[in-house]
């Protein structure tokens, strides 16, 4: 087993904003790639979304370093066997992608929606990979509970779609929320069918999540809040502060899911 | 040609020669420590300990006690792990084969310490960056042993053409299998080759080594592959849910 590398906060904070920039962007790309006219205020949000969050996600990534001056030794090279490396100039091209798209629907001309599809289309594939490698990085360690676990990615990378959605569902309009609702649900529906997958993947380790040190975190923030509760709001009635408390409480599980895998490996 | 360490704990007094030069040699600062039942000391390797003897007592069926000693540090794997993460190329590997760190260019991120499958690797909070054993490059490439076996009394430890050491090992171990001993070699195939070879008197696991260690980023593929297909099938969800809308609002 390899020393804890105590990633802690900043780590969980970025998984976490990440994901949500992630999944705000990969939406908004698809609005403005196949969306109406009336779609284009999930475009707007969601690039709106997308580009402070990725933004904060490098400082978060930054303060993080023991030496956070040398933040640019990430850039020295390009190396396919580290999800580290391949992962920070995925986020350099996400963050320019999504500084690009923003600035494209502020100055709002003729012609302007060409170039922001042409900028959604590289920037919305590094979104999915923004919202997925995290997972594939855990699992490319000596650290009980992520060593060799391959599910740990997918499972983020739904996580980022129910929180990005959830993001938009704060900001959008109450007329224009409803076309992401079938969305919302299948990706919490999704989310919950990966948890399963992903604790059947840890075998006997599941139980420090199931019953143990983090059980509180796992059955309360991530299945209660982050899952049953939503669904459970959104069956009850569809009116505004039903859904506002509904994301917030999808936000709540998709930081306690962070939270808990990255502190279960380190425990 | 490719150089390594042999490790012949059936040689090893104990005498923590190697840990004391290897600090010497790379002026690495003392640790306070406290007893904790065995005389081994430190208890892990560490930022500032990066050789260190383990003291193992083992019962044989007999009902013996054996107390076996094994001088520690990083294996130089063949598939090093620390090496494959590393984003910075800090990590880097020396032609002779030993995984070399440049504490220039390490900027701290870590990764290299969650990813070694011996828990060599430390990450050091006075400096901010990553230590660990890099077998002396500025000795061996100057033609000297490392430090740790230039002062080694007993010849448990020796440095050389790895092919050579790797003949020798088997002879040691011909040697004790005739004693009556149950030796074991460490390091052959190991992650394709540890630059660091063992002949042990025991289990690998009764000297805290893991007994099939794993390559990190050996997940890297798969779990990519996965997260492509997640992607995929949430990609067309999304696209999915905007043509169902389109194709209401159309009828």
């Amino acid at each position: 087993m390899g020393k804890n590398p105590a990633w802690t906060w900043y780590i969980v904070w970025y998984f976490f904003v990440g994901g949500i920039a992630a999944g705000a962007y990969m939406l908004a790309a698809i609005a403005d790639l196949f969306g109406r006219d009336d779609d284009r205020p999930i475009a707007k949000f969601g690039y709106a979304i997308a580009f402070p969050l990725a933004l904060l996600s490098a400082i978060l990534l930054t303060l993080d370093l023991g030496m956070p001056i040398r933040t640019l030794n990430m850039f020295r090279l390009f190396k396919l066997s580290s999800p580290m490396s391949v992962g920070s100039w995925a986020l350099l091209g996400f963050g320019l992608a999504s500084f690009l798209s923003l600035s494209l629907l502020l100055r709002d001309r003729p012609g302007a929606l060409r170039i922001r599809r042409l900028v959604a289309v590289p920037g919305g594939l590094l979104g999915f990979f923004i919202a997925s490698y995290t997972g594939v990085l855990l699992g490319a360690t000596n650290r009980p509970l992520w060593a060799g676990n391959n599910w740990i990615g997918p499972l983020f990378l739904v996580s980022a779609c129910s929180t990005g959605v959830a993001g938009l569902a704060l900001l959008l309009a109450r007329e224009t929320f409803p076309r992401l609702r079938r969305f919302h649900l299948i990706a919490i529906g999704a989310e919950g069918l990966l948890l399963i997958v992903f604790l059947a993947s840890l075998g006997s380790q599941a139980a420090l999540f199931l019953s143990g040190s983090l059980a509180a975190f796992f059955w309360g923030g991530v299945v209660v809040a982050g899952l049953l509760l939503p669904v459970a709001l959104s069956i009850a009635g569809r009116t505004r502060p039903l859904e506002a408390i509904a994301a917030i409480l999808v936000l709540v599980g998709g930081f306690a899911l962070r939270y808990l895998v990255i502190s279960g490996g380190q425990t | 040609m490719a150089r390594a360490i042999l490790v012949d704990t059936s040689k090893c007094i104990g005498c923590r020669g190697c840990q004391v030069a290897c600090k010497q040699w790379h002026s690495l600062k003392a640790e306070p420590t406290t007893f904790w039942g065995t005389y081994e000391n430190p208890r892990d390797l560490s930022a500032k300990t990066w050789r260190k003897v383990k003291f193992v007592e083992t019962v044989a069926q007999d009902g013996a006690t054996r107390w076996r000693f094994l001088s520690d540090a990083c294996k130089h794997c063949t598939d090093a792990s620390c090496l494959a993460v590393c984003p910075t190329g800090a990590l880097l590997r020396r032609p002779w084969g030993a995984v070399d760190l440049n504490q220039d260019v390490c900027n701290g991120c870590r990764y290299c310490v969650a990813a070694c499958p011996f828990g060599v690797v430390t990450f050091n909070e006075e400096t901010g960056r990553a230590d660990k054993c890099i077998l002396c490059p500025d000795r061996v490439e100057a033609g000297l042993d490392p430090a740790c076996v230039s002062t080694c009394p007993t010849g448990a430890l020796t440095f050389g053409e790895r092919d050579d050491l790797l003949a020798r090992a088997k002879r040691r171990l011909a040697e004790l299998q005739r004693r009556g001993e149950r030796p074991q070699l460490y390091g052959e195939r190991e992650l394709s080759g540890l630059h660091a070879l063992y002949v042990l008197q025991e289990a690998p696991e009764a000297y805290g080594l893991p007994a099939r260690p794993r390559f990190a980023t050996a997940s890297v593929l798969p779990g990519s592959l996965l997260s492509i297909a997640a992607s995929a099938v949430m990609g067309v969800a999304a696209l999915v849910a905007f043509r169902e809308r389109r194709a209401r609002k159309g009828e």
